[in-house]
């Protein structure tokens, strides 16, 4: 082969990238889709490595129906409209055919700090504490759907819920002593981690050692003084491909207490 | 169709090789047939044979660094293994240093020089090929230039936060097939065809709605795929470097069998269902037997080793699994086993007559 495939080769890296970076401007084109100011509770520093210098903060996200002993919001009728087969009864004999089944692509609603984390505060799980559940992320999941336009009809606030690509299975819960059910979860929101720009890691770099993991351990531990609140406040734009990104970071002023 | 010169030193290397070892093979029947009495040669005969051959085979050494003996092909095997190991820890470093480094940069430094890496790469890959004919060095660079391509799209998807897409598996396949056929390399050759191949079922759990990074549970594209790649390996080029038709062919059958071993055995799980449950079952557990069993027979005809060598290995592996499925839980285990070893027997007395057969025609 002549050497014009070394040439083809250098067309195809440089091709990709112009796809990738004219995407990642698209979707920052104009007005955001989504717009959250989120704290340290939503967006946990990730584990510092060695060998890797980068910096990235994890989305958290909860799902008050998760454990419950009912199939609540993300029940069959929700998980047959985004994709998956229940048409058969939801009996033990078909508790292969449902677990079977593999998670697929969808898009989650998450609203931050609204009527969904309200109604988990005035009615929390058996034994939970209100002081842990106020350190956990108000970020709560409240709804799925294969059209994500159609989600932001019905969720309108673009400053308070956003609309993320998302997977999501399905559990077949059969304890022996009530009638199965089968239950949708999202197992993961993408993205997982959202990249901290070099100019905005000065405010997250500046946190006193060891400010990260008592923040969480002391979320690890309830029952313990919580003397702290987050950190730091980030806000958070989506833009037209449901693609975040930072734009600021801020501290809040909250003293580390050890 | 004209070719250039490196197709040219290409196609003469090999042609030289083949003339080495068609020497050395005539040298030692020459020797074996004068030990039976079959012939003698006269002594100034024999003397102008050997001084032919040492000459051709001096000067093919000098123009194509060929192997003439059984030590330097040893050799060059450890050579094969060295840049392999080169190509990883090479490509191990390149990746670890930008991990190392990459906080450090502002963004557009960052994706400035995820873009240069396997670009100046590339370059490496030319510059080696023009100087060194047998190309080790160019693989090891070539595997480094693969290795960085594939860190620039993934980082690049980190910096901005972009959700992952099956593409950028097109976008590796298509760098590695271009790089394999500029320079004729046939490991880079099975990491496009086979990124090829993994696009290819990830695209069609995608339109199915599935999470394409577990496209795997349903290869049931596979079964297309890999037909493809072997007629890709009978398609008429003009220019097609040493062993490619090989690998392609290789490639195809691993992509044709394999995926028959779960459909076959776990239909329910891996299969799109696009046909009631027990047909899959019956297609499967068929096309599980008489697909390799087809493949030998071809590849026996055309001496195809390595197609004879895979089907059979994966014939041997899917009769076990099958025996498991359908007798396990219906007898004791000692019969099973007694009844598993038996086949295997039964097998070898099969192909031992099927290999004398093959023997007196």
């Amino acid at each position: 082969m002549s050497r014009k495939g070394l040439w083809v080769a250098a067309v195809v890296v440089i091709v990709s990238n112009v796809f990738a970076l004219g995407r990642t401007a698209a979707n920052r084109v104009g007005e955001p889709e989504a717009t959250l100011d989120l704290t340290e509770r939503e967006l946990r520093q990730a584990p510092r490595e060695t060998e890797n210098t980068a910096m990235g903060l994890r989305l958290t996200w909860i799902d008050p129906a998760a454990n419950a002993q009912e199939p609540g919001w993300f029940d069959a009728a929700k998980l047959a409209e985004i994709g998956f087969d229940c048409s058969r009864p939801v009996t033990a004999e078909n508790a292969s055919h449902y677990r079977t089944q593999p998670p697929r692509s969808t898009y989650a609603v998450l609203e931050n700090e609204g009527a969904a984390w309200q109604r988990y505060l005035a009615a929390p799980p058996a034994g939970a504490e209100r002081d842990v559940l106020e350190r956990q992320s108000h970020l709560v999941l409240i709804d799925v759907g294969h059209d994500p336009w159609a989600l932001r009809v019905r969720y309108p606030n673009r400053r308070r819920t956003v609309i993320v690509p998302a997977i999501a299975g399905m559990a077949f819960v059969n304890d022996g002593k009530r009638t199965p059910f089968v239950r949708g979860r999202v197992n993961v929101t993408y993205p997982m981690e959202l990249n901290v720009p070099r100019h905005l890691r000065p405010v997250l770099e500046s946190m006193p050692p060891g400010a990260r993991s008592a923040f969480n351990r002391r979320f690890d531990r309830p029952g313990q003084p919580l003397a702290d609140a987050p950190h730091y406040r980030v806000t958070v734009k989506w833009g037209r491909s449901l693609e975040p990104w930072i734009e600021s970071v801020q501290a809040t002023g909250q003293t580390f207490a050890p | 169709m004209i070719q250039t010169r490196d197709e040219r030193t290409t196609d003469a290397r090999q042609d030289a090789q083949r003339r080495v070892d068609q020497v050395s093979a005539f040298t030692r029947e020459l020797v074996e047939l004068e030990r039976v009495g079959v012939l003698a040669l006269p002594p100034g005969q024999r003397d102008q044979i050997e001084r032919y051959h040492s000459d051709v085979l001096a000067t093919l050494a000098r123009r194509f660094d060929v192997d003439r003996t059984d030590e330097q092909r040893q050799m060059a095997l450890g050579m094969r293994a060295a840049s392999l190991l080169g190509a990883v820890t090479l490509s191990a470093a390149v990746v670890l240093f930008f991990y190392r480094v990459w906080g450090l940069l502002t963004t557009p430094a960052q994706v400035t020089s995820l873009i240069a890496v396997p670009l100046l790469m590339l370059l490496a890959v030319e510059v080696a090929a023009r100087r060194e004919p047998t190309r080790y060095i160019a693989s090891v660079l070539s595997l480094v230039a693969a290795a960085s391509f594939a860190l620039n799209l993934s980082v690049v998807g980190a910096i901005f936060n972009m959700t992952p897409t099956p593409l950028i598996l097109a976008a590796w396949a298509a760098f590695a097939l271009t790089v394999a056929y500029t320079y004729g390399l046939r490991l880079l050759l099975a990491g496009g065809v086979i990124a090829a191949m993994g696009y290819g079922v990830a695209a069609v759990a995608s339109a199915t709605g599935l999470d394409w990074s577990v496209s795997l549970v349903r290869p049931e594209p596979l079964l297309l795929l890999g037909p493809l790649a072997i007629a890709a390996s009978f398609w008429p080029s003009g220019v097609r470097p040493e062993g490619f038709a090989r690998t392609w062919r290789l490639v195809g059958v691993c992509a044709l069998l394999l995926p028959l071993l779960f459909l076959s055995t776990w239909t329910e799980v891996f299969s799109y269902r696009l046909l009631p449950l027990n047909v899959l079952h019956a297609v499967y557990d068929i096309a599980g037997f008489g697909l390799p069993v087809a493949a030998i027979w071809y590849g026996i005809r055309r001496r195809w080793t390595d197609v004879v060598s895979t089907a059979s290995g994966f014939l041997v592996v899917f009769t076990y699994a099958k025996c498991f499925d359908w007798w396990w839980d219906l007898m004791p285990r000692y019969l099973f086993f007694l009844l598993v070893g038996g086949l295997a027997i039964g097998t070898m007395v099969i192909l031992g007559r099927l290999r004398l057969r093959l023997k007196e025609v």
